[in-house]
């Protein structure tokens, strides 16, 4: 993909890719970091021309969310900041990284257990 | 985490401000590097640099591949249009030429460009915009003409095929309607989506698809179009927006054409389009898009009698399970249109319930909408309610308004579907009167007529985003007051293992809470309790009544609905929570069953005692500023039997008087208010210091009972207490 492209994607998709990596960080901040960080490792790795590049960069964002050290969010800065927020979703939150990812990817991205299983390893 | 709930609480997680810019520069930065680093190796350049042609050019055959729908959900072309399996039927494409919704189409872009649909379907932002309400937007009547070489029977026609459009905005993302077909209540539209900047470009791959424009029409470059990706949208218009159902990719070169060579211009002209669409419960769906029916007159068709004040939008209150849910069942069912107002649970399963409507005859499927009624601009379209013979209109302006239908017939019956896991299991029609409990949208009331209420939401785009109610419409389900009740349940006495009293039939009009059979769910506390000198055994439960074929509380509040078999309470934050006071003598006869004293600004506990052939009503204390004291309550009727009335639980918040209830004002003064059990309920205060004397009497033309208040100056007699005269089993 060029350039173009590229930023085509990545402005289809900026929300989806947000949300992926902020339930993996839950923190904004956090977010919005390792996203920008695993757009780069995309980039310089040449990995946007691969038929399976969303694969990929979901892989990459998980990869950044497991070196991620930041802070997380409280329950309150969430709500405040995202709004109201179910029982359910903090306790997804609260879940193990890998298990969390497997579930956002499965429910959001609707890929099948393999397909998450193979982004999280 | 059910999907869609999680898909919605995603929803408002966003990155702050536009995230895309800085992406965008560190992928730029990026790729500029490793340009860098391939100047330095310009002799490798030069030798991959005819690779790399190759390389480009397969890229781009992948890109346009990519988008190939995937087999489960876009199956290959099919010549035949196979039946569809399972109760989905295929209904005639019917359109008429005379009509045109171009503004629509304008508003359908505008929504499809604004609106991210997930790899589920799920449409995760479908608002039609606020700022786009009154755009206008310039015609589109779009032909496409498409590559002739591949049909043998017309040759010698250009590689182009030519599409009428509208000239756009300079650079304006685009979408490009280039056919349209209708599957029940919904609209499917095939979409190509481009850049204009003088250039027509393909929004995706940026390839040059359109060489020319001339008095409106593009010159498609058919090479390109044939290998480009276009969309297919599943739409509906909803309270004037566009709800975007379900969206897929699908690869034009890969779908089936029909072409005519009757055409009387050079190129031959596309006609249709047809793909076959795999749902994703597995039954196929044939569509054909059209290009010449490409308009929105498929949504109504004539209809009787002009719209009336009684319109109920079809606006489905934000969800986006039951977006999809409607979809379903009206696949399902084959329905034109479903809403659904109740929603509850019955053996693990999910009852989902609607108001439907349905083709009256085959005459109907095929006639064509009437345009214009007097002097309105609507268009609409007759229907039968479904399951009954009751007629009704939908009516759509095109300009203003949602579609919506008149209901002054009557809903004779429901239409609901038994689902689990999100699949349907079964549809099965219910009468109405079997179904008046539909709470889960707000107030539900019961008059003494019982005609049963619901109301339910309307809402509008602007308000729609704060989640606010723009009005509610209340309609009538009309009911079968006089229907004997089926008992299906043990009756409380029964169920607490406690002596029924005596059924009094003194007063036809007058019904007695203990002499209620009540449905009960379960005791939630015993307790020995004394009122007064009387020491009783009270029960706390879950009790509520069988009427017909819904369940009240006590009080005749709308709780639930129940069949011969079963019973569902509503889920509805408003129903009635159905707590029952069960009072009981040592001899394990009930005495009283009703309600529990309300804590409305109460914290004392009336009591009451067992007096001379009556009921003494003790003090009523509490915090109430106003509290009062009432002497006695007794009958004696003209045969000299004596009816005690077990207390009346007064109260003097105006807001438990329940719209509906009947009131009168006793000849002292008092506001009587009877319950539908009977009760006599005192709405007044009194002051404590001047003791009442009040005598019940029953209206012999109603049924009611009137308490009749003399205040007196006679100080409360000291009647000794006793048992007998507790119960009414002193009556005959």
């Amino acid at each position: 993909m060029n350039n173009d492209e590229i930023n085509a994607y990545i402005k289809r998709r900026a929300d989806d890719l947000f949300r992926f990596a902020f339930v993996l960080t839950v923190s904004d901040g956090g977010a919005a970091e390792i996203l920008r960080e695993a757009v780069s490792d995309m980039t310089a790795k040449n990995k946007w021309d691969r038929e399976d590049y969303e694969t990929e960069l979901f892989r990459a964002i998980y990869k950044r969310a497991l070196k991620y050290r930041g802070e997380p969010m409280s329950r309150a800065a969430v709500c405040e900041k995202y709004g109201e927020k179910s029982e359910e979703f903090f306790e997804l939150l609260s879940k193990p990284l890998a298990e969390r990812a497997r579930i956002h990817l499965s429910l959001y991205e609707d890929l099948t257990d393999g397909e998450a299983a193979a982004i999280t390893g | 985490m059910n999907r869609i709930k999680y898909i919605l609480e995603l929803n408002s997680i966003k990155p702050d401000g536009d995230i895309t810019a800085p992406l965008a520069v560190t992928a730029e930065k990026k790729r500029k590097s490793v340009k860098k680093r391939a100047k330095a190796l310009p002799v490798i350049a030069v030798l991959l640099s005819s690779a790399a042609v190759f390389t480009a050019l397969f890229l781009i055959i992948r890109a346009a591949r990519k988008n190939t729908p995937e087999p489960d959900v876009t199956s290959a072309v099919s010549t035949t249009e196979a039946p569809a399996p399972g109760p989905v039927e295929r209904l005639p494409e019917w359109f008429s030429a005379d009509l045109l919704y171009e503004d629509e189409y304008g508003k359908f872009r505008k929504t499809a460009l604004n609106t991210h649909v997930s790899p589920d379907g799920t449409v995760t932002s479908s608002r039609f915009l606020p700022e786009y309400m009154d755009d206008v937007f310039e015609q589109t009547v779009l032909t496409l003409r498409a590559d002739a070489k591949r049909f043998s029977e017309v040759p010698d026609s250009p590689d182009a095929g030519i599409a009428e459009t509208d000239a756009g905005r300079y650079g304006e993302e685009k979408l490009y309607i280039i056919g349209s077909a209708r599957h029940g209540s919904f609209e499917y539209l095939l979409t190509l989506k481009v850049t204009d900047n003088g250039t027509i470009r393909l929004a995706d791959d940026h390839r040059i698809v359109a060489q020319a424009q001339k008095r409106g029409s593009v010159l498609f470059r058919t090479d390109v179009l044939m290998s480009a990706s276009a969309k297919i949208y599943k739409i509906r218009v909803e309270n004037t927006e566009y709800v975007i159902y379900r969206e897929w990719d699908v690869a034009l070169g890969e779908c089936e054409l029909a072409v005519s060579a009757r055409s009387s211009v050079p190129a031959p002209k596309l006609e249709s389009i047809r793909f076959q669409l795999r749902l994703d419960d597995g039954r196929i769906i044939p569509v054909t898009f059209k290009a010449k029916t490409n308009n929105m007159t498929a949504v109504i068709t004539p209809a009787g009698g002009a719209p009336t004040p009684e319109f109920i939008s079809f606006a489905q209150e934000r969800t986006f399970e039951d977006r999809a849910t409607v979809t379903d069942i009206i696949n399902y069912t084959g329905v034109q249109w479903f809403t659904p107002v109740f929603r509850y649970k019955a053996d693990n399963d999910d009852i989902i319930a609607g108001v439907a409507i349905v083709y009256g005859s085959s005459d109907d499927k095929n006639g064509y909408p009437r345009n214009g009624i007097g002097d309105s601009s609507y268009v609409s379209r007759s229907y039968y309610m479904y399951a009954g013979s009751e007629q009704t209109g939908l009516y759509y302006n095109p300009a203003s308004s949602a579609p919506r239908f008149s209901a002054a017939g009557g809903i004779p019956f429901l239409l609901c579907a038994r689902m689990n896991g999100g699949k349907i299991l079964s549809t099965f029609a219910l009468p109405a009167g079997q179904f008046r409990s539909l709470t889960d949208c707000g107030i539900s009331v019961i008059e003494p007529d019982e005609k049963m209420w619901f109301s339910l939401q309307i809402i509008m785009n602007y308000q729609y985003q704060q989640e606010q109610p723009y009005f509610y419409s209340l309609y009538s389900f009309y009911g079968t007051p006089d229907a004997e009740p089926q008992y299906t349940y043990p009756p409380l006495s029964e169920f607490l293992g406690l002596r029924a009293p005596y059924v009094s039939a003194a007063y036809d009009g007058v019904r007695y809470p203990y002499i209620k059979e009540l449905l009960t769910t379960g005791v939630i506390k015993t307790e020995d309790v004394t009122y007064g000198k009387t020491k009783l055994h009270q029960t706390t439960l879950k009790a509520y009544e069988q009427r017909d074929y819904y369940i009240t509380d006590i009080n005749g509040l709308l709780c639930g609905v129940c069949d011969d078999t079963s019973w569902i309470m509503s889920n509805s934050g408003s129903a009635p929570d159905g707590t029952l006071c069960v009072l009981s003598d040592d001899s394990g006869t009930m005495i009283y069953a009703g309600d529990m004293p309300r804590p409305v600004g109460v914290t004392g506990r009336y009591a009451f005692e067992a007096l001379d052939n009556g009921i003494y009503i003790g003090e009523f204390s509490g915090n109430i500023e106003n509290s009062y004291t009432v002497s006695y309550i007794k009958e004696i009727t003209d045969d000299g039997v004596v009816t005690v009335y077990y207390p009346s639980i007064v109260y003097n918040d105006p807001s438990l008087l329940y719209n509906g209830r009947r009131t009168y004002v006793s000849p002292g003064g008092a506001i009587v208010c009877n319950d539908p059990y009977g009760r006599a309920v005192i709405r007044e205060s009194y002051e404590p210091a001047s003791p009442t004397e009040y005598t019940l009497e029953r209206d012999g033309s109603t049924g009611f009972v009137i308490l009749r208040a003399v205040e007196t100056d006679v100080p409360r007699p000291e009647i000794p207490h006793s048992e007998e005269t507790l119960a009414v089993r002193r009556l005959p």
